[in-house]
């Protein structure tokens, strides 16, 4: 079991990635993220029936960026405020998401599908995964390390600044939250993948899911200058939250009752990051 | 070159708040000039900075070297015009290091290739040096971390870094302490001579603008009010800038300030 909360901490990982990189770096509250979850998890388990599960990783990437990219469409070209930009998205994909499935809620892998995890061999899942989310990692570091990527950082910092170096923001946007949406599809992917079955309300909650696993990483390691490090904290925050999950499983919660654990959890968090900047800055320290 | 044909800025345009605030403004900029623009609040200034480029909707036409910006986009404008704000943080990126931030003025596509880094940090260092504000030892500190004096150095290396044909300055000295201000201003200075960038540098400071400018222009009601150029600049004293100054304002309150 400890093999396979691990493998689930590695993909949900991904997900972090995707939420850092809108909530973040672009300092946009995307709430496509939920959307392009299920998205990737409906493309794949599609694919998998099709024996084509490693093309259903690619292509649930490359429909997550579609969903991004539509957020960021709405945002930039038509000046929807963004949090009501991907409450729209999110509310088309409901749909297009079933459409994907060929109006099927719910499904679930014979035994005979393969999927890019092979059945009952937890170490090798958990190669995969870690496999993966390096790589990606690596991938991130690089676009990082372009001009572009730069932007990227610095157009969720100052506007204003990126705008005096005659880069177009709006493409930026663009790019950003297609490369996040794109990463939380592939992280939708491999969960469904991982699990065997798909349904289509895989993506509630996932929002909590992605800002706990950075706030829990960020606590760990303060990571804001360093890529390798703020991708080194989600991974292990996801990893925590996972387990975190298994315990409060463990000790009699009900899988029903997940999704308010998760948002106490979140809350807890926050609150606890807050106490230990109170105490960094205790102003009864100067009152004598 | 830059020229300015009858730019004419209304904002609020067919509304009861309808207000012009430049109005067939006209001027012609000789590359290499360093011109000062006074003039009190609300005369235009920064206003006519936000139509050069580009933030503004305007009527009139903005060349710069034979080129009529106003048919370029804003983002595309930016690419050969330098600007620099009052607000030290409206320059940098406060997250990324002061060395990320000069990464992106530059025009590489890629900072990979180890060799070119390396080079390319050797020049910032000892650019960074010439400014003596200690930047160059932190070259990988965040840029919220900086002082107000530092930043708006940056912002001006960023800002003449690729050779720009045209470089604004928005009271870029106002936020900062008298001996900050020297410093920002000779580095200005510096970083301008011999490069022939055109600068348009908007103050309220009269002993800046004569000791720098070798033009002075003084705006009122969105209009040049004065021009002073060539002889008469060479014979101006403070005085004379500051009666000319005063009768060019309505209001004389604000003029006491000086």
């Amino acid at each position: 079991m400890i093999l396979n909360t691990l493998t689930l901490g590695f993909i949900f990982a991904l997900l972090g990635f995707g939420i850092f990189l809108s909530f973040k770096i672009l300092n946009f509250t995307d709430l496509t993220a939920e959307a392009s979850f299920t998205l990737g998890g409906a493309i794949a388990v599609m694919c998998c029936q099709n024996n084509l599960s490693f093309l259903g990783i690619l292509l649930s990437f490359i429909g997550g960026a579609g969903a991004g990219t539509i957020t960021a469409l709405l945002h930039t070209k038509l000046h929807i405020d963004k949090v009501l930009a991907g409450i729209l998205t999110l509310t088309a994909f409901y749909t297009i998401n079933l459409w994907v499935t060929g109006l099927d809620p719910n499904m679930s892998l014979d035994k005979k599908t393969l999927t890019i995890f092979p059945r009952n061999n937890d170490i090798a899942s958990l190669f995969i995964a870690i496999g993966i989310v390096v790589l990606v990692g690596i991938l991130l570091f690089l676009f990082f390390k372009t001009k572009t990527g730069l932007s990227v950082r610095a157009c969720g910092d100052n506007e204003t600044m990126i705008e005096t170096q005659g880069v177009n923001i709006d493409n930026l946007k663009i790019i950003g939250l297609a490369l996040s949406n794109g990463l939380i599809a592939l992280s939708g992917a491999l969960f469904m993948e991982q699990q065997r079955y798909y349904d289509s309300s895989f993506g509630t909650g996932m929002m909590v899911v992605g800002v706990a696993t950075i706030i829990m990483g960020e606590s760990l390691i303060r990571f804001r200058h360093s890529l390798p490090f703020m991708l080194l904290a989600i991974s292990l925050g996801s990893i925590i939250y996972r387990f975190i999950y298994i315990l409060v499983l463990q000790l009699g919660g009900e899988p029903t009752t997940m999704k308010l654990i998760s948002a106490l959890c979140l809350v807890i968090c926050i609150c606890l990051s807050k106490i230990k900047f109170k105490k960094k800055v205790n102003h009864n320290a100067y009152v004598k | 070159m830059l020229t300015l044909n009858n730019i004419t800025v209304i904002f609020n345009e067919s509304t009861s708040l309808e207000k012009k605030v430049l109005s067939s403004l006209s001027l012609e900029v000789e590359d290499g000039d360093f011109i000062c623009i006074l003039g009190s609040n609300g005369a235009g200034k920064s206003t006519l900075f936000n139509s050069i480029i580009g933030a503004v909707p305007y009527y009139g036409d903005i060349i710069l070297n034979e080129e009529n910006l106003s048919k370029v986009k804003k983002n595309k404008r930016m690419k050969s015009i330098g600007i620099v704000y009052q607000d030290p943080l409206k320059g940098t990126a406060p997250h990324l290091s002061v060395y990320e931030n000069i990464l992106l003025a530059t025009k590489e596509k890629t900072f990979l290739k180890r060799g070119f880094i390396k080079s390319l940090k050797e020049q910032i260092i000892k650019d960074l040096k010439t400014f003596d504000l200690g930047l160059e030892n932190n070259l990988n500190t965040a840029c919220e971390h900086l002082s107000g004096g530092m930043r708006q150095a940056l912002s001006l290396y960023m800002a003449t870094y690729s050779n720009p044909k045209l470089l604004l300055l928005d009271e870029h000295t106002a936020a900062l302490d008298p001996k900050t201000q020297d410093i920002i201003m000779n580095i200005t200075s510096s970083l301008i001579s011999g490069r022939k960038i055109t600068t348009l540098m908007i103050t309220h400071n009269l002993k800046t603008a004569l000791t720098y400018g070798n033009r002075l222009i003084i705006l009122n009601n969105g209009k040049v009010a004065f021009d002073i150029k060539g002889e008469e600049k060479e014979n101006l004293t403070e005085e004379k800038l500051l009666k000319g100054y005063s009768s060019s304002l309505s209001d004389e309150t604000i003029f006491s300030a000086f």
